[in-house]
């Protein structure tokens, strides 16, 4: 066993103020001094429902696309975020019967053989996988682990946590995992979100302060922890082999949050953990109107963790289609995915359940949904953006995926996929830039990805659905 | 033309998933979702026309069940355990990530980081607060406790938090928690909050382990449970948590070996106050009941409606349920027909019945001929229902899915809602537009016409004769059961049409075996069920009796050894 309290003095980050983090002050008062190596860090941004193909898809040529409505916040909150951008798209072909057409951009393909599955759309469970779900009646599961979770088994980072997963609104409690899971351990293994952002500053940040009596809840927790060892070698003797499977399972994230106490002081000693407004203790989440300010200390939260070098991979997850989320702070009363189908609540109702085909209301309503994701998605990348590192910033060794379970919300399709990069891995992709495919599948992106963290590998998920890296992404 | 693709496939997807559960499709060979549960002749031979023949009542010739996964304790199995354990009601009950489902059916199979880490925390609270209360666990007085103290409570109390003895090495493990936290200059009680803390948190307390310890006999090639380890298992299955102190020790005395001492034990526990409770998580997770708790209603349209309706109506649900299986005629008729209906003071008033107060259920004679069992319970058919509307499709895929176990494909791709309610078209006029389209006929023919027989009821439940402006015809098939059987004109005929086919009598059975092993049947385990159905039958469809059978299979009793 490691010795106790192991010091990690590596880590020279420091967070300055503690001040609200819901005011970002804490963002602007975070001081980063240069390490040897800035680490390579992975952010999986997740949106539901799809988008409207018009006004997501950039305009223009490869360096001087336009950015339209969806995408339009990015540049307006700070316009070095267009220089950070790889954007993906359907290429146009000129043929001879129709004239030109468009291509089919980046596609999910790996369900291909599977029918049933790539018609009912909404499920997450191949979207980082890239491999098509093993079926049990109505529930799928992912058959492997997801891009995140596999880098993290790769690269086994020593940071207090292996990954983190913030979300809003997504559901789990009596749903089959393929309705909300979007990061998987590997087959089978769904990893649970944290919605409330009290539970995730609870968690990541605790512990942080180090005195005595923290040191001594540490050596008691030690000691338990060293009984609760023994004791699955006690019993791992009488089960068979697939039970001892599961019984590893759970011993390798005990030893990961053994990891965590052990590494309490090495990001704690040095990085002062962020507070939250005293006026959360009382706020309910169940109300669509906390929502804006719910995103916003998860994403304050996900930020500060980064910087503090607590984790180096996670996702932000906004709730599910079936999460029946709605948007009242932008006059949005329909549940999104209602809208996403081309309807809106009746002229004089107040029913959600009661809404009518209106696709031009609908429309316009589902983008200015979009936008404003989008908004937030610049905040997060801003903090970054405004984080010195190494010779640039953070987000010049943070890439963030940002993924959609589909293309077009009404007709649930898997073409075009709505997916793009911000950020980079040191110098790896050369961004600013809208590349187009006539037909590449989404794994040829994950295996990106993948490469892009240091992996020589040519497929990621299923083999059959890779041809290698998306081709003209690197330097 | 990515729309023509999925609309195609979606078709196709439509068509191979329900058409299966017609018992007479077109040029097909008619099959039903459990033929793999009966013999050949259930289906192959028997004209649809008439109900399948009964299976006769032999046993089955050889023993046979799946390996037994290793299962953590639900959130549910959790919270009863602790309190069980600690015997302290005032135990807040600890949060943690939900757990798998299967089937409907909560299950502990999978562990995350996050589940571990939650599991450390609550072992850490609920070790803080016993070590305030430590007289009641320990055997000397905690201000001059020592190691011996400390030996005989990790003897006792370890016996109860594992369900089975503690082997030396176990014992050993947890005293070595204890030295450590005296070697830091702590207390007995703060040691002991260790010691505690490290046995909460130890696999053999948050995994179902305990038959991997006991004594267990081999028979056809697998394990028969006995001693500890069918006393865990029977407490549970019935009362969803760990046994008590009186089946320990009737287990520590060699007192549950025999089938005839285990029964008698299944007995007992299902006269058992808690055994009520046992069966609320059953039906919980079989009906999805969770959901009625949570029903708001605007009380402009529904009189008398306030916000702890939901809450009354889980209570009318669950006391409705709890008498089908344990009151004077705990029978599956009585679950899938009986005119009684449960209500209090408020929700009488909201059910247009005088004179009724309080805060106590009664059973109230609603209007005769309104009210036939399960399906026409007030709870059930609101949950059932959109906030203002009634809600027929998932009525219709209700009664497929939990009373008739068919398993319909999910809605295609391509969103076919529902057109909005307009006045003077009636909501089965609506529904008939919808199954025109060709994506949706294969399913919403089975599903509509269970679905338009429930439009009596609106979106609390209560009993209309107009919807829309227009009168409610009731009238309806149930195309998935024996033809002669399958048509009804009510509600109450319907329930009784649902009651009296060979499906319902299946179903009840298969759904408590899913929640009694954690997964859903399998090929191999289609002898057992049926020996499970016929025995119920035998019983008079009593569902106490069946609760009672369901510990009494293979699956139930033995365990498949893995692989080692």
């Amino acid at each position: 066993m490691t010795p106790l309290l192991q010091r990690r003095m590596d880590r020279r980050l420091m967070l300055a103020g503690s001040g609200s983090v819901f005011a970002s002050s804490l963002l602007r008062s975070v001081t980063g001094f240069a390490q040897s190596a800035p680490p390579k860090r992975l952010v999986i941004w997740s949106t539901p429902c799809g988008v409207i193909e018009e006004d997501f898809r950039p305009t223009g040529g490869e360096r001087n696309f336009v950015l339209p409505r969806i995408l339009a916040p990015l540049e307006r909150v700070n316009p070095r975020l267009r220089e950070k951008l790889l954007m993906f798209g359907p290429g146009r072909a000129q043929t001879a019967l129709h004239g030109v057409r468009t291509e089919r951009g980046i596609s999910v393909k790996c369900n291909a053989d599977r029918p049933v599955p790539s018609t009912i759309g909404h499920g997450c469970e191949t979207l980082l996988t890239g491999i098509a779900p093993t079926i049990a009646g109505e529930a799928r599961s992912a058959a492997g682990p997801s891009i995140d979770q596999w880098l993290v088994q790769r690269l086994n980072p020593s940071t207090r946590f292996r990954s983190l997963q913030f979300s809003v609104g997504v559901s789990a409690a009596g749903r089959n995992a393929h309705e909300w899971a979007l990061t998987w351990g590997g087959a089978g293994a769904p990893l649970p979100v944290m919605n409330d952002p009290r539970e995730a500053f609870t968690r990541v940040f605790s512990n942080l302060m180090i005195d005595d009596s923290a040191r001594r809840r540490i050596a008691r927790r030690q000691s338990v922890l060293d009984a609760v060892h023994r004791n699955f070698t006690a019993v791992r003797g009488t089960l068979g082999a697939e039970q001892r499977r599961r019984l590893e399972a759970h011993l390798t994230a005990l030893r990961e949050v053994e990891q965590r106490v052990q590494n309490t002081t090495g990001a704690g000693a040095m990085c002062r953990p962020p507070t939250l407004p005293a006026s959360i203790g009382q706020v309910t989440w169940d109300r669509f109107d906390g929502i804006p300010q719910q995103v916003g200390l998860q994403v304050d939260l996900m930020v500060a963790a980064l910087q503090c070098g607590l984790t180096q991979i996670a996702s932000f997850q906004y709730g599910t289609a079936a999460a029946n989320l709605a948007a009242p702070w932008l006059g949005i009363d329909e549940f999104i995915h209602t809208v996403s189908h081309g309807e809106v609540i009746q002229a004089g109702q107040t029913d959600r359940y009661r809404s009518v085909a209106d696709p031009v209301a609908a429309r316009e309503k589902f983008s200015r949904y979009n936008a404003w994701l989008t908004e937030q998605l610049a905040r997060f990348v801003d903090a970054l953006e405004r984080t010195p590192e190494g010779s640039g910033t953070m987000l010049d060794n943070t890439l963030v995926l940002v993924v959609n379970e589909l293309s077009d919300g009404n007709f649930h399709t898997h073409q075009n996929m709505p997916w793009y990069l911000i950020g980079n891995v040191g110098e790896h992709f050369s961004t600013g830039r809208y590349v187009t495919f006539a037909d590449k599948s989404h794994n040829d992106l994950l295996v990106s990805v993948a490469r892009a963290f240091g992996q020589d590998v040519m497929s990621f998920g299923a083999p059959s659905a890779c041809t290698g890296p998306l081709p003209g992404l690197t330097r | 033309m990515p729309v023509a693709r999925i609309t195609h496939l979606a078709i196709i997807a439509a068509l191979a998933g329900c058409q299966g559960y017609l018992r007479e499709p077109p040029g097909a060979t008619p099959t039903s979702p459990l033929t793999h549960l009966g013999d050949a002749s259930l289906n192959g031979d028997a004209t649809p026309d008439t109900p399948p023949p009964r299976r006769p009542l032999t046993r089955c010739a050889s023993r046979t069940t799946e390996p037994m996964p290793l299962l953590r304790l639900t959130r549910e199995q959790y919270v009863n355990t602790v309190r069980d354990l600690f015997r302290d009601p005032g135990l807040l009950a600890p949060t943690f990530a939900p757990d798998d489902a299967i089937s409907g059916f909560h299950v502990g199979a999978s562990t995350s980081a996050l589940h571990v880490e939650q599991q450390l925390n609550a072992a850490e609270s609920i070790a803080e607060r016993a070590a305030t209360r430590l007289q009641m666990y320990v055997s000397c007085a905690p201000a001059t406790g020592d190691e011996a103290c400390a030996a005989r409570f990790v003897t006792d109390f370890g016996l109860r938090a594992y369900r089975r003895p503690l082997t030396a090495e176990e014992r050993e493990n947890l005293l070595v928690v204890y030295r450590a936290i005296r070697a830091m200059g702590e207390d007995f009680s703060s040691a002991m909050r260790s010691v505690i803390e490290a046995l909460l948190a130890s696999p053999q307390f948050l995994y179902h382990t305990e038959h991997t310890a006991d004594r267990v006999v081999v028979v056809d090639g697998l394990l028969k449970l006995r001693g500890f380890g069918i006393a865990s298992r029977l407490s549970y299955h019935l009362l969803n948590t760990m046994p008590d102190d009186a089946m320990l020790a009737q287990a520590g005395r060699g007192e549950l070996e025999s089938d005839t001492q285990i029964d008698a034990a299944t007995r007992t526990m299902l006269d058992d106050v808690r055994a009520r409770r046992g069966l609320a998580s059953f039906a919980t997770q079989w009906l999805d009941l969770d959901r009625v708790a949570q029903l708001q209603r605007d009380p402009a349209l529904i009189t008398g409606w306030s916000t702890d309706s939901g809450e009354r109506l889980h209570r009318s649900i669950h006391g409705f349920i709890e008498r089908a299986f344990f009151g004077s005629n705990p029978t599956l008729d009585y679950l899938y027909t009986s005119g009684d209906v449960l209500l209090d003071g408020p929700l009488a008033r909201i059910y247009g019945v005088p004179g009724v107060r309080g805060d106590a259920l009664q059973s109230i004679a609603l209007e005769p001929g309104q009210r036939g069992g399960l399906i026409t319970q007030p709870a059930l058919l609101a949950m059932l229902s959109k906030s203002v509307i009634s809600d027929p499709i998932h009525r219709g895929v209700f009664v497929l899915r939990k009373l008739l176990c068919q398993d319909l494909p999910p809605p295609p791709a391509v969103s076919q809602e529902l057109s909005a309610p307009r006045e003077g078209v009636s909501t089965r006029m609506r529904l008939e537009e919808l199954a025109a389209r060709p994506a949706c006929t294969s399913c919403h023919t089975l599903i509509n016409p269970i679905g338009v027989g429930l439009e009596n009821f609106d979106s609390a439940g209560r009993w209309r004769s107009h919807e829309s402006g227009v009168a409610v015809d009731p009238s309806g098939e149930l195309l998935s059961i024996a033809r002669d059987i399958r048509t009804f004109g009510s509600p109450v005929e319907m329930a009784q049409r649902i009651a009296a086919s060979e499906e319902a009598t299946r179903c009840v059975p298969l759904q408590l075996f899913r929640y009694t092993l954690g997964r859903n049947e399998t090929e191999s385990d289609a002898c057992q069920v049926n020996e499970l159905t016929e025995d119920y039958r035998a019983q008079g469809l009593s569902l106490r009796a069946l609760l009672r059978l369901s510990t009494t299979t293979t699956a139930f009793r033995y365990v498949r050894p893995d692989a080692p």
